[in-house]
């Protein structure tokens, strides 16, 4: 996602003045209905769940977005926790909450923002329970080939894996909430003033938070020989 | 993560992240000028300011950065399966529950599960409940041994019917008179004669050569057990009931159980399929249990998921 992809955002942001939103209690937080708002917008990928919604076929939505958005939801959940196992069990559980709660959906967001906003949700409630039982966490380095797309060429294919891999350990330079931003910014499509309630920060602290992670990580992955030019 | 706090709080914070985010970066290289640079049009473009005096080639690098933070992930093949049936398995159990008021004398009490606990529960809740009397007019007195016989003939009565309609779920299931609900799946692990406490946190690992001990209870029949692991999902282990499974019962449940040893690393899962022809295995998680789905034969997944590591 570029600039390019979203010339209407931060456009009308909040001044700096502005009161933040009060932050979400993130245990016991409902999945997030983005206001009450009409409907303004409808990803072309949503049609297809919705209409199978409407239809009464909640297991034939809820296969259409996991065809749609199942990738996203899981690089949301593997970036934020780091382990594939548990990042899959946290995605099953987004989708099967998507599905308990798919007619509270108002269209208010885009599905893949309600989805995300679930994820974040389940990921912050995994965090604190590992943080809990202070296990030894699992640094996941197994199947990076699941990181690509099935249909390059072998050699392309491994260097896209090894970037993603090399981002993924970049992510963990940043902070948790620098990183969470910064997720939330590039995978899910919410603007910053949908993501300033979510994070309990001011929209354009958010700003701030990615411009100064772009650099950080890009000059990570620079010394991991990431070749951008 | 966000965290109900005051406003100076909330701005002390900012400011340390601000700070966290100097900090990571390499303070000596030579490049932080260069950093800063970036930040300051970045932090432009994040606010969907014009950043069109950039040269391109710099915008291109944060475009292509970009598209590789929004990249998805794979997750592994068979997650999509997984999930549906896991809905699956959340809505016959919902639709189990639904059918369970039948029982009109013990609506709490899951009649499908055990035939003689919700007896039992509605026997105790009808023998708790100080009885009305609707037929008997306000001022006529009835005798004490009277009143104690129209109790037990009430709650005998009230008994029958719980278990009656215990019976009529239990024998019709979701699916028919021929496949009887699943009531239960669980898995254990065991490491050597040790068996591993249940974690209730989702910690579920194991280690190569740990035995898993699969226990499925599940009225009517016939059923098979089939265990899924390794990097593929392949079978690894099944036992058919009535045959190969074991068997153990309290006088009033009957359990299957099955015992896998795990000799390949990865996710390990497990599916109870139960019904009249339940499809051979294909021997692979996904073609089964979609063979299943196709075939109409009731099963479900184990909610829990072992990884061997």
């Amino acid at each position: 996602m570029d600039d390019e992809d979203r010339p209407d955002r931060m456009n009308e942001a909040p001044p700096a003045e502005a009161p933040p939103p009060p932050p979400p209690e993130l245990d016991d937080a409902p999945p997030p209905e983005l206001g009450d708002a009409p409907p303004r917008r409808r990803a072309p990928e949503d049609e297809v769940p919705l209409a199978l919604h409407a239809k009464g076929d909640r297991r034939g939505a809820i296969a259409a977005m996991m065809e749609a958005h199942e990738e996203t939801v899981f690089a949301y959940c593997v970036r934020e926790l780091r382990d594939r196992e548990l990042a899959e069990d946290v995605a099953q559980q987004v989708f099967t909450e998507a599905h308990r709660d798919l007619a509270r959906f108002r269209g208010e967001a885009t599905l893949r923002t309600w989805l995300i906003g679930i994820a974040h949700h389940r990921c912050a409630d995994a965090i604190k329970a590992r943080a809990r039982r202070s296990s030894k966490i699992q640094l996941d380095t197994e199947g990076i080939d699941d990181h690509v797309a099935p249909d390059e060429a072998p050699a392309e294919r491994l260097d896209q894996a090894r970037l993603v891999a090399a981002l993924e350990d970049c992510l963990q330079e940043l902070s948790p909430e620098i990183r969470e931003t910064v997720l939330l910014r590039f995978l899910s499509g919410m603007t910053y003033e949908e993501m300033a309630p979510l994070l309990g920060r001011k929209a354009d602290t958010l700003c701030v938070r990615v411009a100064r992670a772009l650099p950080i990580l890009k000059r990570c992955l620079e010394r991991k020989g990431w070749k951008h030019g | 993560m966000a965290d109900p706090d005051t406003h100076d709080a909330r701005d002390a914070r900012d400011a340390r992240d601000a700070r966290d985010a100097d900090a990571a970066s390499d303070a000596s290289d030579a490049g932080d000028a260069l950093h800063a640079h970036d930040a300051k049009w970045l932090l432009a473009r994040e606010r969907g300011q014009d950043v069109s005096h950039v040269p391109a080639g710099e915008r291109a690098a944060y475009e292509r950065l970009g598209a590789l933070l929004g990249s998805g992930v794979a997750p592994r093949a068979g997650f999509r399966d997984r999930v549906l049936a896991a809905i699956d398995a959340a809505e016959q159990a919902e639709q189990t529950a639904a059918a369970a008021p039948v029982a009109p004398a013990a609506p709490a009490a899951p009649a499908a599960k055990v035939i003689s606990i919700a007896a039992r529960r509605s026997l105790d809740a009808a023998a708790r409940t100080e009885p009305t009397e609707p037929t008997a007019p306000a001022a006529k007195v009835i005798p004490l041994r009277q009143r104690r016989h129209r109790l037990i003939a009430a709650a005998g009565l009230t008994a029958a019917v719980a278990a009656a309609a215990a019976v009529v779920v239990v024998l019709s299931g979701p699916r028919g008179a021929e496949t009887g609900p699943i009531i239960a799946l669980e898995s254990k692990v065991r490491r050597g004669l040790e068996l591993l406490r249940d974690s209730p946190d989702r910690d579920n690992q194991a280690i190569l050569d740990d035995t898993l001990v699969i226990r499925a209870q599940i009225e009517g029949g016939p059923a098979e057990i089939r265990v899924y692991g390794g990097t593929n999902a392949r079978l690894i282990a099944s036992c058919k009931h009535p045959g190969t499974c074991g068997t153990e019962s309290d006088g009033v449940h009957r359990w299957l159980v099955l015992q896998a040893k795990l000799t390949a690393p990865g996710g390990v899962h497990t599916v109870v399929f139960v019904g009249e022809g339940i499809p051979a295995s294909l021997g692979a998680f996904d073609p089964d249990v979609e063979a299943a789905r196709t075939a109409k034969v009731l099963h479900r997944t184990d909610e829990k998921t072992w990884t061997v590591l």
